[in-house]
């Protein structure tokens, strides 16, 4: 430490009130009290005082510091919602009907405009949510066991067994069960802990804590309940629609409204662009 | 810094730089506002910063924000509310929690900044230093003075210093 002078005794004081000082300054602070003994009173009458620390106080808008990773975007939900929604359910409806319309050559125009690539599901690599690549591995699954019958010929038995196989699993899909998705939710909880969060959203779904991956804010992960509703599979499928860019054409004025409902993050696939754009009309 | 970094940052931080900045001016919004900012300029610097540095990075970037809103808010003639402080010189406070937070409105701002990083931080006298641009000494000078003001405003509330 400096030499003692009036400049920094307080420094020295401050020291030697907390114990910091050893033999040989103890020696030199003595030596300048006895040399200017109006410090040594000041020394005499000091009674440190400490703070408490006061974590009581916080600051609330914490989580909208936080920068989700790339391909995982903040979007408002009371702004965007409504239109998600409309995309989810004709996405939904575009999934749960495909296998029909590949099955039934009578529809075959239909089904061809639905694969144009406007509207086309992208492959499995390409999406972010581990829910939706469930769905795409199905349908791929399926995909492949599609019976591809020649015109005035009759099914083989081998391609009635698949097409059976196929519808049971399109049946299978088509009742996706609460406790299924519990389980992939919490599989998906378990691998992305640091994007799952419980929530709950007034006004949505009946206000009952629901979790989702990805959803913020934190509120009450003890009480929330990942009591899922056969409708979350709707915002999955959102989800998986919205892409990657949107964030960046949003307006700003959309993106500030931060007060305005829950945020929730969303990891999108880059595919479903259009979709999206045409239900934003951009 | 990577990006999940910074965001052990904001949940590990937000709170500490929050307090210290809301302590310091006493203004909610005006705090909130400077949180907001300095995390933004974290994350702008978040490549060139150190985890390890982060904390002292980010109460350094807050305090020169807050240094700047004083200064504005001085220009613009704006005071504090005195009601409050008013009542704690008629020795009306209601608990001690509420006399320290009173001593210490009153304290000068570099004594209020210094003693702020020292007991809610937790943070060595160097640090200190590095945060608001003092040497080790000048930090144990500022902070003698603040511990033996507030001795001073408590045992007198009248005490003006």
């Amino acid at each position: 430490m400096n030499k003692i002078n009036k400049n920094n005794i307080e420094a020295w004081l401050l020291d030697y009130s907390e114990g910091q000082l050893n033999e040989k300054e103890l020696v030199l602070l003595e030596t300048f009290l006895e040399e200017n003994p109006e410090y040594r009173q000041l020394l005499n009458d000091f009674e440190p005082l400490y703070l408490p620390a006061e974590e009581h106080i916080v600051f609330a808008k914490k989580e909208a510091l936080l920068k989700p990773s790339p391909g995982t975007r903040i979007l408002h939900f009371s702004v965007v919602f409504p239109r998600l929604l409309a995309a989810a359910a004709v996405l939904a409806a575009i999934v749960l009907l495909w296998p029909q319309f590949r099955n039934n050559k009578a529809s075959s125009e239909i089904g061809a405009s639905l694969t144009s690539p406007e509207i086309h599901l992208p492959a499995t690599p390409h999406i972010a949510n581990e829910h939706t690549t469930i769905h795409s591995e199905e349908k791929n699954k399926k995909e492949e066991n599609t019976v591809t019958r020649e015109p005035g010929r009759l099914a083989s038995r081998e391609q009635i067994q698949q097409r059976k196989e196929s519808e049971k699993e399109n049946e299978r899909e088509a009742t996706f069960s609460a406790e299924r998705l519990q389980k992939e939710m919490s599989t998906s909880i378990a691998q992305n802990p640091g994007y799952n969060r419980y929530s709950e959203i007034p006004g949505w779904y009946g206000s009952k804590p629901v979790a989702m991956k990805n959803v913020l804010p934190l509120q009450n992960k003890e009480t929330a309940s990942p009591n899922l509703m056969q409708s979350l599979l709707r915002s999955e499928m959102a989800r998986a629609l919205i892409p990657e860019s949107l964030e960046e054409n949003l307006p700003q004025s959309e993106i500030d409204k931060k007060e305005s409902g829950p945020v929730i993050y969303l990891k999108v696939p880059p595919a479903g662009k259009k979709i999206i754009d045409k239900f934003l009309n951009r | 810094m990577t990006r999940e970094e910074y965001n052990r940052c904001v949940r590990q931080y937000a709170d500490n730089v929050y307090r210290f900045v809301l302590k310091n001016i006493r203004h909610e919004a005006d705090a909130e506002d400077i949180v907001q900012n300095s995390f933004e300029i974290l994350w702008k610097k978040h490549e060139e910063v150190n985890f390890e540095k982060a904390k002292s990075y980010l109460f350094m970037v807050a305090r020169n924000n807050m240094i700047d809103q004083i200064r504005k808010r001085k220009r613009a003639g704006i005071t504090d509310d005195e009601s409050k402080a008013d009542r704690m010189v008629k020795n009306e406070y209601t608990g001690a929690a509420e006399a320290l937070d009173y001593a210490l409105k009153l304290l000068p701002e570099k004594q209020r900044e210094v003693i702020l990083l020292r007991d809610y931080e937790g943070y060595s006298y160097q640090e200190i230093g590095e945060i608001t641009g003092l040497s080790e000494s000048q930090v144990k000078v500022y902070i003698f003075r603040a511990r033996r003001a507030l001795q001073k405003i408590l045992v007198n509330p009248e005490n003006v210093l």
